[in-house]
């Protein structure tokens, strides 16, 4: 068989090219030698392998020699290891070609389906529309849908309103969206505080920190009320002063803190945190606004004036720009 | 794989009345299971046949009732159990079948209900079996059928992704092969019984249209009103519309499918129907409203065992307990979370007062977890007890006031044990819950108020609700005599017997008349 005398020229071939390869000499001249050598030795041996391989590894044929070549040459020694421990492999695990039970079929394309108009175009705030005895169900179970993307510290008195509701699906609906949003809250609240039984010093301020925040947040989006907000309120004023206790400089949690001394009416105190937040160098654009409304809150028109004309500058607000030009007019 | 102690279970050839119970007695405590134990024990002149069907089995413990002596066959199957060894092999399926299952399909889309319909039903029932035309194998494997699914989704689907909708449309049906195999398989009894619409209730409908004999459904909740709130708040269900496709007000495709599934598998009940029970006018009416013939309903409250509880109120003493108790198992649908918040405001009020949570947590754990938190963060820890599953005959005698914070309820037991062993209520505006505390109709109303009423997930006014009455002994006094005649004037067991013994009796011979009730044996012959 040609294929092994082939074999056994490449071997010989890529032994004397791996001694030159070997000698202690750094001549380029015997380098280029043995490149020579190895690119003879590297093409027998792919031919020869090639020639070896069964009919199914052999395609496509061109392909298929550059792979086993450029082995061969690319990975002297080793890719020759590689090849025989490739073919070896092929022969021992060969590849499964079931008869499968299932044929093609073409995946429908999609059309675009209008969904069935109720009343057609309605322009109608939400709130009558949820109110209004005469609503269908139907209707507002779909104003609910709308309901359940909005922000509940928007929506929390109309979803409340709701829990009153005639149908028992909307009144469900409703509590359902108040419970889950209450609920994701609660659920990291009980998170971080099973967290800080075992917390380190420095983690132990970032834990009382967010406590604070997400009892604020109960309140601020109008998911507690009563008791339960009052509730809130004190937990998050005390997560407040525990977060201080580890870092008093920190501007947001004192903003915070002036934030529910106003929710609770506290004026004194809530002015005191805010104007330490100016002082700790938190900018007017974040502070201004709340001391703002602790002046209306006392009837101070004309401070409220020039606390808001001091943000005026900030040109970054969208939500507050209104308010900020129309205090700069009044 | 039935139950893990299927051999343990008691097997009979036949019974009078076959129960089709899904996630209820024996397996699962609460309101339902009592009443369906007191049925049957009602009963003792009948054999009950028991078809418990579940989700899966890891999803229930033992048994939580002693099976009453009449209790003659308990069969126990589970819908999300699959054991898919079948051979799958490509298959042409048969043509008509499909285009009768689309002719079912646009019936159902037009909302119509016809004789037409129910006949197509009755037919399509028919071929489910494995040497039918819609077999499962055909359902999932045919041509037919892929073409079938996949001009639907080119005609209807609002969602993009057919991938989604291929699987929700297999998904969503494969139970109904289940159902066909126990229906199948179920032993013959003159009378079949569901105690809810839902994929029991489907059962029910084939065994009416595949046996002909008498389907009696009896809801107390109304599964399809609870599915669908389920399915509106559910977040495995996707949505595949971009951004410039999608509509806030519209709802996702594949909800609105699952919704009208569970809708129409309650419609297919409430036509195969004999007879149809609600326990008050508000669900009768709502029953109606889903499909169900009107001359076909009625209503049969809620009874209880008076003399027994007759014995509960001699225990009482003359002091009025401080304490608030909440009897139900700890689920969100009995909304524990409020009743606890409620605590918080009852306690700013009352110090002394205690409430307690008389009810098994192991049917939703974390939420019974949750529950336990909550308690701590609202610094409730000296006021409130979580009981775990209390005998009512010993626990309401040290009781003040029943409170009821369900945000779903039908005509709860809880409420009239409470009355006739003295313990006035107060309760969310749910279900029946204003019926009984306040009467429905002058004369029930001239009784008198047997505790308060309050709205859905609003603690503070529940709190006060509860205060309010046990700080005023007069009032307290004049609730609890209005509860005690009203129980006795308008809701007793034997009333309750009264009115299925003439259901059973009608239905049971309507089956003796259609005749004989073939053992398993005789059918297989």
């Amino acid at each position: 068989m040609v294929e092994v005398r082939w074999l056994l020229y490449a071997l010989v071939l890529e032994l004397a090219s791996l001694v030159l390869l070997l000698s202690a000499s750094s001549d380029l001249s015997l380098f280029l030698t043995y490149l020579g050598t190895h690119l003879v030795a590297s093409l027998l041996l792919a031919s020869a392998v090639w020639g070896l391989l069964p009919a199914g590894f052999r395609q496509p044929k061109v392909l298929s020699w550059l792979l086993t070549f450029s082995l061969a040459f690319f990975v002297p020694i080793f890719g020759l290891v590689a090849i025989l421990g490739g073919v070896l492999m092929g022969y021992l695990l060969p590849a499964v070609f079931r008869d499968e039970p299932f044929v093609a079929v073409e995946a429908p394309v999609f059309t675009p389906v209008p969904a069935p108009a109720l009343t057609g175009f309605r322009q109608e705030d939400l709130k009558g529309l949820l109110k209004s005895p005469d609503t269908p169900v139907e209707l507002r179970l779909q104003s609910m849908l709308t309901v359940r993307g909005m922000p509940t510290r928007s929506t929390g008195r109309v979803l409340r309103d709701t829990l009153g509701d005639a149908s028992d699906d909307v009144r469900l609906l409703a509590y359902g969206i108040l419970d889950q949003k209450e609920k994701a809250i609660t659920q990291q609240i009980d998170r971080a505080i099973t967290l800080l039984e075992t917390a380190t010093d420095a983690r132990r301020y970032r834990l009382y920190r967010r406590l604070a925040e997400l009892y604020w947040e109960l309140t601020f989006q109008d998911l507690v009320q009563g008791d339960i907000r009052q509730l809130a309120l004190e937990q998050a004023a005390f997560y407040v002063t525990q977060a201080l206790s580890e870092k008093d400089d920190d501007g947001g949690m004192w903003l915070l803190r002036g934030r529910i001394f106003l929710t609770e009416e506290k004026l004194e105190q809530a002015e005191e945190s805010f104007l330490y937040c100016r002082e700790l160098g938190l900018p007017p654009s974040r502070v201004n606004p709340w001391l703002a409304e602790l002046a209306l809150m006392r009837g101070q028109y004309g401070r409220v004036r020039k606390l808001m004309t001091d943000i005026s500058t900030d040109a970054q607000f969208t939500s507050l720009n209104q308010s900020i030009q129309y205090w700069r007019d009044a | 794989m039935n139950s893990p102690h299927a051999e343990d279970l008691p097997r009979a050839e036949s019974a009078d009345i076959c129960l089709l119970l899904e996630g209820t007695f024996p397996y699962v405590s609460g309101g339902v299971s009592s009443w369906v134990n007191q049925i049957i024990r009602g009963f003792p002149e009948y054999t009950f046949a028991c078809c418990f069907v579940g989700s899966r089995p890891e999803d229930y413990g033992e048994m939580k009732y002693s099976l009453p002596d009449n209790v003659v066959h308990l069969e126990v199957h589970y819908l999300h159990q699959h054991d898919q060894k079948a051979e799958k092999t490509a298959r042409e399926g048969d043509r008509k079948a499909f285009e009768k299952v689309d002719r079912f399909h646009n019936m159902v889309r037009s909302g119509k209900i016809s004789d037409e319909r129910n006949r197509l039903f009755s037919d399509l029932v028919s071929e489910l079996g494995d040497d039918g035309a819609l077999s499962e194998q055909a359902f999932l494997h045919s041509r037919s059928s892929w073409d079938l699914i996949a001009e639907s989704y080119r005609r209807y689907s609002r969602d993009p992704s057919f991938v989604d909708y291929f699987w929700t449309v297999r998904i969503m049906h494969a139970p109904i092969w289940i159902l066909n195999r126990i229906a199948d398989n179920l032993l013959p009894a003159k009378v079949y019984h569901s105690i809810s619409t839902g994929y029991a209730g489907f059962l029910g409908a084939m065994m009416r249209r595949k046996t002909g004999r008498p389907l009696l459904l009896s809801e107390h909740g109304i599964y399809t009103k609870e599915r669908k709130i389920d399915l509106f708040q559910s977040e495995w269900i996707s949505d595949n519309r971009g951004l410039v496709e999608r509509n806030n007000v519209e709802m996702a495709y594949f909800r609105e499918k699952w919704i009208n599934f569970f809708q129409e598998l309650g419609r297919e009940c409430y036509q195969a129907s004999d007879r149809i029970v609600a326990l008050y006018e508000n669900n009768r009416l709502r029953q109606v409203a889903d499909g169900a013939p009107a001359p076909r309903t009625r209503n049969i409250p809620n009874g209880i065992n008076l003399p027994a509880m007759e014995a509960v109120r001699a225990q009482r003493g003359d002091e009025i307990p401080p304490v608030a108790c909440l009897i139900g198992r700890v689920v969100p649908i009995k909304d524990v979370k409020t009743f606890l918040r409620s605590m918080r405001t009852v306690v700013n009020i009352m110090p002394e007062v205690q409430g307690w949570i008389a009810g098994p947590e192991d049917e939703d754990e974390e939420y019974a977890a949750e529950c336990h938190a909550l308690v701590s963060s609202l610094q409730l820890d000296a006021n409130v007890r979580f009981l775990g599953f209390q005998k009512i005959t010993e626990l309401l005698p040290k009781v003040g006031v029943v409170v009821l914070s369900s945000i779903s309820e039908a005509l709860p037991l809880v409420l009239l044990e409470g009355f006739a062993a003295g313990v006035p209520a107060v309760s969310t505006d749910v279900g029946s819950c204003r019926q009984l505390i306040e009467g429905l109709g002058e004369e029930d109303q001239a009784l008198g108020s047997a505790g308060d009423v309050v709205g859905i997930a609003n603690p503070e006014a529940l709190g006060h609700a509860v205060a309010d009455l046990l700080r005023d002994p007069p009032r307290w006094r004049q609730a609890q005599q209005a509860g005690i005649r009203r129980v006795e004037k308008y809701y007793t067991q034997e009333m309750m017997f009264s009115a299925y013994r003439s259901l059973y009796q009608d239905l049971v011979r309507q089956a003796d008349e259609e005749g004989a009730v073939p053992t398993l044996k005789e059918e297989a012959r």
